[in-house]
């Protein structure tokens, strides 16, 4: 079988590419890593409104475009490429999220959400890595808990949180406003995301799905979260790999580009080789997830580890190429080994994915 | 006459060490004891005040040349040194790597400047900079255009370099520049001592992806540098620099094999056991001290005045695989505690897996190192 | 001993070691090889093993070694060890370089988590089976013993290992340096693309990769030597196994096809070095060792070596 973008697809990812080309520079980025909310809200606007990138996987009924994970994964891989800071992840996942509870949840609360996430007016974010303890009490349920190292967390108006209860895992909405509710941003090595540890104390909170289904909601949207990190690591790797192409044509020793010395040239093919089997990793569980929900599990695992050994070496292997000015504060290649380098943690590390992939196989063998 | 003002010590490595153990252990250094600042020109200002502690008790003379300061020995003093204070927790940092690098070879090549500035930078009252790389000369450094032409009593000073460590706050650069013809290559190249207060001279900190700005680029306009600021002769200074790389490729290895031992154990102290952990800390304990196995030859046969050359090499990539062993274990075992660190211990490893980026870079690049030993070790044909 | 003195004997050795199999301890003798040893044992040993890879033979040195380490605490008619592999309880089994005759005195270790004993068996009472290893040319074998052994105790077991882990990095740092002499060799003359394949930069760094490797093997068995203990011998095996992996991978790949054909030489230097890996540790095994030492050290990391 072979993978190939179609016509409509390669245009939506020249589209969004001239567009963060244009709002997505060095020095946008560069001033988004050092304001307070992490990215400009102007340019978040823009991607809402003219490219509708929050509403893309979002049905048309819910106010969105009513796309899958194909064009969404594309429009990740472009958001690495140009080192994108706004809430595009937390939006594709909380949106996702909601969708598959069902728009009906917490009283028609999911489906308000879900329109405002889709026109990038909200900002819902998953506290899911880690669970609180859910207790029902005379004034509704009540959480108890820490959440680290939640995305977009730090503005978050609303969070969407797995919490235990006496029934097993469930799921909740609580309000970023409760006044059980604390939040402190923190830093990491990469300052194109934010996070923060966000702290329930007694916060109310409106349960959503069912809860027995809450487990199997969580898994599908892990493997959405793996395989969209994937493609934007693509992303990483593939402009990692074009800014190393391009020095090494331009940058002359010894009296020729040092692209000409095989040393230089081979590194460049080994990350052409990894670039090309993570991207073919990424369509294809792109393609599973929009059409063969049974096999997402390992397909998300090959591509999360794939894309996230390509974006390692082509960012690290840019550094190298570059020499000296590579390892500059001014220059941009640090910027992306340093999101290659969250990327790389944010869901499982490469080592987590491989485990956890036997673990699947052999479940099915 | 040489023998006659020497120290006590200077023949007699193990009561050197004995006795340096012992004086480390003070309480007058408790105050360095731990230490690290994330702000390299802070962190360089208050490390010398503990070079001037161990300088100003005698035990920081040893490898210094009786006429420049110094109470004689040589090299493997100062592998002890760094060895003893890493052992009492003290820090060794860039004071010790610019000592390491530039005492020598002005001490072999300018005897007379070295007894005039010398004793201030090994008593850490100021250091000084290596001016070797430019932008379009980076591993290929004979092709470098910095210009010095004669003019009288001086030599004219303009070009640029880049990449100067601790270059911002050195008082002196130790500068390669061309006094020949372009064509001239590496034989057209002369080294000079300046001041950086001359005028002419800019210095800029360049911030490293790390965040921390080691180090810097200097620009010289006709900068005016008398002709006894000469490190060696005119036209000599190739050969200069190939001795200084020497040091810079092998003695500054056995240093930061010393760094990073006590890194490994502290890393080992903070991650869990299990399979990969055992691969990883097992491996860069091999390397590390399959980096010293070779080190120490290298540093007793500059002990003894050899010339190492293009062995050296070898070092250098060693010291480079060792470095990139313990950081990527601490990168891959730190998990994602070392993506998402407030912790300021775990920042620094992230500080220090970016510098351990460069190791394969400055200095000559390794490709360029497997280079000078496939050429002039193996002998290969080249192309 | 000068480098002449060196020089000779690795030719009289080189020429000795020519189609050698079992026992040299006459030829050695012959050679006044005792002298050799009183004057400079460590030199001794590495021209012995270093000049053994040279010529692949198949003698019983290795097992001399051991029994001459051992001493006193085993007999003095003992002439074969049996080698350890991962062993099942409460049975001596394991690998035997030499096919021992019936009344030869036999000596296995066996170690449990507190000491090492000996046991000491004839060779009419194991049951042996031909092994095949790696390398096609060595005709070793499997035993198990069938009669009850008697045991001895021994204090020089481990300082045994540590002579014979040091003596098989000497061979193993010889055969990688057999190997990167034909990987030069056949690079300097093979052409293609209108120069010597050893002048592109894929060649060359694979090759000065190798060299390095075999540098810090080098060292680290100076340092074995020099210490004399348990983690350094430990070290330089593991370096000189890894350093015969890397080699042999580059090599093979820089000399193409003709390479891994039976008729070059190249293949006989990888084959054996394999085997001798596998002796007393593989250096994978060792490093994850190395691992343990450096996860349960709660001092500062042993330095090792000092100036």
């Amino acid at each position: 079988m072979q993978f190939r973008y179609d016509p409509e697809h390669e245009e939506l990812a020249q589209v969004v590419r001239r567009f963060l080309d244009e709002v997505s520079a060095d020095a946008d980025v560069r001033a988004a890593m050092t304001s307070a909310l992490g990215w400009d809200p102007a340019t978040v606007k823009r991607l809402a409104v003219e490219l509708d990138v929050f509403g893309l996987a979002v049905p048309a009924e819910n106010g969105g475009a009513g796309y899958g994970v194909t064009e969404l994964g594309i429009v990740f891989q472009e958001a690495g490429r140009a080192l994108l800071c706004a809430p595009l992840l937390s939006a594709a996942l909380s949106s996702a999220l909601l969708l598959d509870v069902g728009t009906g949840a917490a009283g028609g609360r999911a489906a308000e959400l879900l329109t405002r996430i889709a026109t990038g007016d909200a900002i819902v974010a998953l506290a899911t890595r880690q669970a609180s303890n859910a207790r029902q009490t005379g004034q509704g349920w009540r959480l108890d808990g820490t959440h680290t190292w939640v995305l977009d967390g730090h503005v978050a108006e609303t969070f969407v949180v797995s919490a235990t209860t006496e029934l097993g895992p469930s799921l909740f909405l609580v309000d970023a406003d409760d006044r059980g509710t604390s939040r402190e941003q923190i830093e990491t090595v990469d300052g194109t995301r934010r996070f923060a540890t966000i702290g329930f104390a007694d916060a109310s909170a409106i349960p959503i799905g069912d809860a027995d289904s809450a487990t199997a909601v969580l898994e599908r949207s892990h493997d959405r979260a793996l395989i969209l990190l994937a493609a934007e690591q693509v992303g990483i790797a593939e402009r990692c790999l074009a800014m190393a192409t391009k020095y090494a044509k331009s940058r002359e020793q010894f009296g020729r580009p040092i692209g000409q010395f095989q040393a230089v040239k081979h590194k460049l093919a080994s990350v052409v080789l990894e670039v090309e089997a993570a991207l073919s990793a990424v369509m294809y569980a792109a393609w599973v997830a929009d059409h063969d929900a049974q096999l997402v599990g390992e397909v998300a695992r090959i591509a999360a580890y794939q894309a996230g050994e390509a974006a390692a070496l082509a960012a690290s292997e840019n550094i190298q190429i570059h020499g000296g000015i590579g390892a500059t504060w001014e220059h941009p290649a640090h910027l992306y080994l340093r999101r290659a380098t969250v990327c790389r943690q944010l869901f499982g590390d490469p080592q987590a994915h491989l485990e956890h992939l036997a673990q699947l196989i052999e479940a099915r063998a | 006459m040489a023998g006659v003002l020497s120290g006590p010590y200077a023949d007699d490595l193990p009561a050197y060490r004995v006795a340096l153990r012992t004086f480390l252990s003070s309480p007058d250094l408790d105050l360095w004891r731990g230490c690290y600042i994330d702000d390299v020109a802070e962190e360089m200002r208050f490390v010398s005040g503990m070079v001037r502690v161990i300088y100003d008790a005698d035990f920081g003379k040893y490898g210094f040349a009786v006429g420049a300061g110094g109470l004689g020995g040589d090299v493997r003093h100062w592998a002890v040194m760094y060895d003893e204070l890493v052992a009492a927790g003290l820090p060794l940092t860039g004071q010790h790597s610019l000592l390491t690098t530039l005492a020598q070879p002005i001490s072999r090549y300018a005897p007379e400047l070295a007894a005039k500035y010398l004793p201030a930078f090994a008593r850490g009252d100021e250091w000084w900079g290596q001016g070797f790389s430019e932008p379009e000369a980076g591993s290929d450094l004979a092709s470098l255009r910095c210009r010095g032409v004669l003019d009288g009593d001086h030599y004219v000073v303009s070009g640029q370099k880049l990449w100067t460590s601790h270059g911002a706050t050195a008082s002196h650069t130790v500068l390669l520049c061309r006094t020949g013809t372009t064509e001239s290559r590496h034989r057209g190249l002369s080294m000079l001592f300046l001041d950086n207060d001359m005028p002419g001279v800019e210095i800029r900190p360049i911030y490293l992806a790390s965040g921390r700005a080691e180090l810097a680029e200097c620009f010289f306009d006709e900068v005016r540098v008398p002709v006894d600021r000469l490190i060696g002769e005119a036209g000599q200074g190739w050969e200069v620099a190939m001795y200084l790389l020497q040091f810079e490729r092998a003695v500054y290895a056995w240093q930061r094999t010393a760094v990073l031992l006590e890194r490994l154990g502290a890393l080992a102290t903070a991650v869990p056991s299990g399979d990969l952990a055992r691969q990883q800390l097992g491996t860069a304990y091999l390397d590390l001290i399959g980096l010293r196995a070779r080190s120490v030859e290298t540093v007793r046969r500059l002990a003894a005045g050899e010339a190492v050359g293009p062995e050296a090499s070898a070092d250098k990539l060693l010291l480079g695989a060792a470095e990139q062993s313990v950081y990527d274990a601490a990168r891959s075992l730190l998990g994602e505690q070392f993506a998402f660190s407030s912790d300021p211990t775990l920042r620094r490893w992230g500080q220090e897996w970016w510098f351990s980026r460069t190791t394969t870079i400055y200095g000559g690049a390794a490709e360029v190192q497997r280079g000078i030993i496939a050429d002039r070790v193996l002998n290969l044909p080249r192309g | 001993m000068d480098a002449e003195q060196v020089t000779l004997l690795s030719a009289s050795l080189d020429e000795m070691f020519v189609d050698a199999v079992g026992d040299v301890s006459a030829v050695l003798a012959e050679l006044g090889w005792d002298e050799v040893v009183a004057e400079d044992p460590v030199v001794a040993t590495r021209l012995l093993f270093t000049a053994h890879a040279r010529a692949r033979a198949r003698t019983t040195i290795l097992d001399r070694l051991v029994l001459d380490a051992l001493g006193g605490d085993v007999p003095a008619l003992a002439s074969a060890v049996l080698w350890p592999v991962a062993k099942p309880e409460s049975m001596v089994c394991g690998i035997l370089t030499h096919l021992p005759g019936d009344d030869d005195i036999v000596v296995a270790p066996l170690t449990d988590a507190h000491e090492t004993s000996l046991a000491v068996i004839r060779g009419a009472d194991l049951v042996t089976a031909p092994l095949k290893t790696f390398d096609p040319t060595l005709e070793w074998f499997e035993a198990t013993v069938a009669a009850p052994a008697d045991l001895v105790a021994t204090t020089s077991w481990d300082s045994a290992v540590d002579a014979a882990r040091r003596a098989l990095a000497a061979e193993l740092i010889a055969l990688s340096h057999e190997v990167l002499r034909l990987a030069v060799a056949h690079t300097g003359t093979r052409t293609q693309f209108g120069a010597p394949i050893a002048a592109f930069q894929a060649v060359r760094h694979r090759l000065a990769d190798s060299r390095v490797a075999i540098t810090a093997a080098e060292g680290l068995l100076d340092v074995a030597f020099d210490d004399g203990g348990p983690l350094a011998a430990r070290l330089a095996k593991a370096q000189a196994g890894r350093a015969h992996q890397l080699v042999s991978g580059h090599a093979v790949q820089v000399c193409g096809a003709i390479g891994a054909t039976l008729e070059h030489p190249l293949h006989t230097f990888i084959d054996r070095g394999v085997v001798l890996d596998s002796l007393l540790g593989r250096w994978d095994a060792l490093v994850s060792e190395l691992g343990d030492l450096v996860l349960t050290t709660t001092t500062a990391m042993p330095r090792l070596v000092e100036v």
